[in-house]
């Protein structure tokens, strides 16, 4: 078991930012971050992207882009931004634009699940 | 004292979304939460009189931000329910669309919750003193509105009671001359004038014959034809009227002046053979000339002492034959085109009982008059 802190610096954010903008309650990241955990817009990603849909991928990727930035959780927020643009700018290989999100993401929840009980 | 708590509405289709503005808002504002677009129009639909705020997602499956924007602004409640947007997309044009479609603010994720409360409660405390400043005009307005245009029913009740033509004359005048002007607009572009003027001139023209005050009662209620002198001396009711309102020293009210253009000038004939100034065609103001056409119609479809009341078909016939004086051909144009629907429309208007306050008024001072 890590703390948040470790978490945070283990995925190389910045979690003293994180907390600052949640007034400094610790308990509010964690119930956020849980909530993040179990949330299944990365599933419906997942799904979007193997169906080949790409305007659910972009509607999934810019919520789950909104959430990590909410967190803190810069770049996996990016990656998903990435997405958002280039879909948006109508060029682009889902594929190969999912990809970064999965690894970023896979890496994101492991940490998390080792710091939330 | 315990402060209700303004409601906030939050819209944001993810729950965790929702969940931190919530934590953030909830110990200063009561919240309500919809997790979709039409969602949130149904809540707002049914409780636009307590939501003081709404806090919307702009990226939303169902139904968009922007589209909710559309659809409330379409039902008229974005002036009274200020909408701050909130998005994960910050490019100027998706924001500048967001300012365009009528949302008062805007603001970014990721968001700082002492940011996003601090601009909730300022939109919110604006909001609220405007709404609370609208109302107490409106209420003010109307309430000034209803008392001026009791006591001018009263008045003009009053002259015509002494005149024994009691009855909805008055009514009929002004629900005429609303409806004249109204129509002269729909003729002629320069007829045009805005619904605050159309309900002055109407107002005003029930003051049309308040300078029968001034005139003895024995020519004013002569049973048989007046003599020449007598005439001479009815006819000057119309500059009575005039000096009366004249020396009431409210030259700068706009109902006054109106009501001295009416009382001077609505015996006046377009081709130039009426009283007292012998005015012709376009030197009388149309407001003058709308009354005194209403003066007609509404004589010829009355009863009186000396005649029946002709019919609604044969005052119309009458009146463009030439028979009852000389008008602007626009507004016998005018007369003709809603004569269809004038019967019924005259009598539409909201018969208050004001002959009847002023019967009482007109005893009392009667009575006051006899003791001394
Ligand atoms: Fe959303
Ligand atoms: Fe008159």
């Amino acid at each position: 078991m890590i703390t948040v802190a470790e978490a945070y610096s283990e995925l190389n954010e910045n979690y003293d930012a994180v907390l600052s903008r949640l007034m400094g309650k610790e308990n509010l990241v964690i119930k956020y971050l849980t909530m993040f955990k179990n949330d299944a817009t990365y599933d419906a990603l997942t799904n979007a992207v193997s169906a080949g849909s790409a305007e659910d991928a972009l509607r999934a990727a810019h919520s789950l882009k909104g959430m990590c930035f909410n967190l803190g959780l810069i770049s996996l927020g990016t990656v998903c931004s990435d997405l958002v643009d280039a879909v948006r700018g109508g060029e682009y290989d889902l594929d190969q634009l999912y990809a970064p999100i999965k690894s970023e993401y896979e890496k994101t929840a492991e940490v998390l699940g080792r710091c939330l009980d | 004292m315990t402060k209700t708590k303004p409601t906030v509405l939050i819209v944001d289709d993810m729950e965790m979304n929702r969940v931190m503005l919530r934590d953030i808002l909830t110990h200063d504002f009561e919240i309500m939460e919809a997790s979709g677009g039409s969602e949130a129009i149904e809540i707002i639909e049914e409780n636009a009189d307590k939501i003081s705020a709404v806090l919307l997602d702009a990226m939303m499956p169902d139904l968009d931000g922007f589209e909710v924007l559309k659809a409330l602004s379409r039902r008229g409640l974005l002036e009274n329910i200020p909408v701050i947007m909130i998005s994960a997309e910050n490019s100027p044009e998706y924001i500048a669309r967001g300012y365009d479609l009528g949302v008062v603010d805007y603001i970014g994720r990721p968001f700082d919750p002492n940011i996003v409360h601090r601009r909730l409660s300022n939109v919110v405390m604006l909001y609220a003193k405007q709404n609370v400043l609208t109302e107490l005009i409106k209420e003010q307005i109307s309430q000034r509105e209803e008392n001026n245009s009791m006591l001018i029913d009263v008045l003009s009740s009053v002259v015509e009671f002494r005149n024994g033509e009691s009855g909805p004359h008055v009514l009929h005048i002004r629900r005429l001359t609303e409806l004249l002007l109204k129509e002269l607009a729909r003729l002629d572009s320069k007829y045009v004038m805005p619904p605050q003027d159309v309900a002055m001139w109407a107002t005003a023209s029930a003051m049309h014959d308040i300078g029968k005050i001034a005139i003895d009662d024995k020519i004013l209620n002569k049973p048989g034809r007046l003599t020449d002198e007598e005439y001479n001396i009815m006819k000057k009711h119309s500059i009575y009227g005039y000096e009366i309102l004249d020396h009431l020293n409210w030259h700068r009210s706009p109902l006054i002046e109106a009501a001295k253009q009416i009382c001077r000038w609505h015996h006046e004939r377009w081709d130039g053979k009426g009283y007292p100034d012998g005015l012709k065609g376009d030197e009388i103001p149309i407001p003058a000339q709308v009354v005194a056409l209403a003066d007609v119609y509404d004589a010829l479809t009355s009863e009186r002492v000396y005649k029946a009341a002709y019919s609604h078909e044969k005052a119309i016939d009458m009146i463009t034959g030439g028979e009852c004086g000389a008008f602007n051909p626009d507004l016998l144009k005018a007369l003709t085109r809603m004569s269809g629907s004038l019967k019924k429309k005259i009598n539409a208007a909201p018969e208050k009982n004001y002959d009847a306050i002023a019967e009482q008024i007109f005893e009392g001072l009667r009575e006051r008059l006899d003791r001394v």
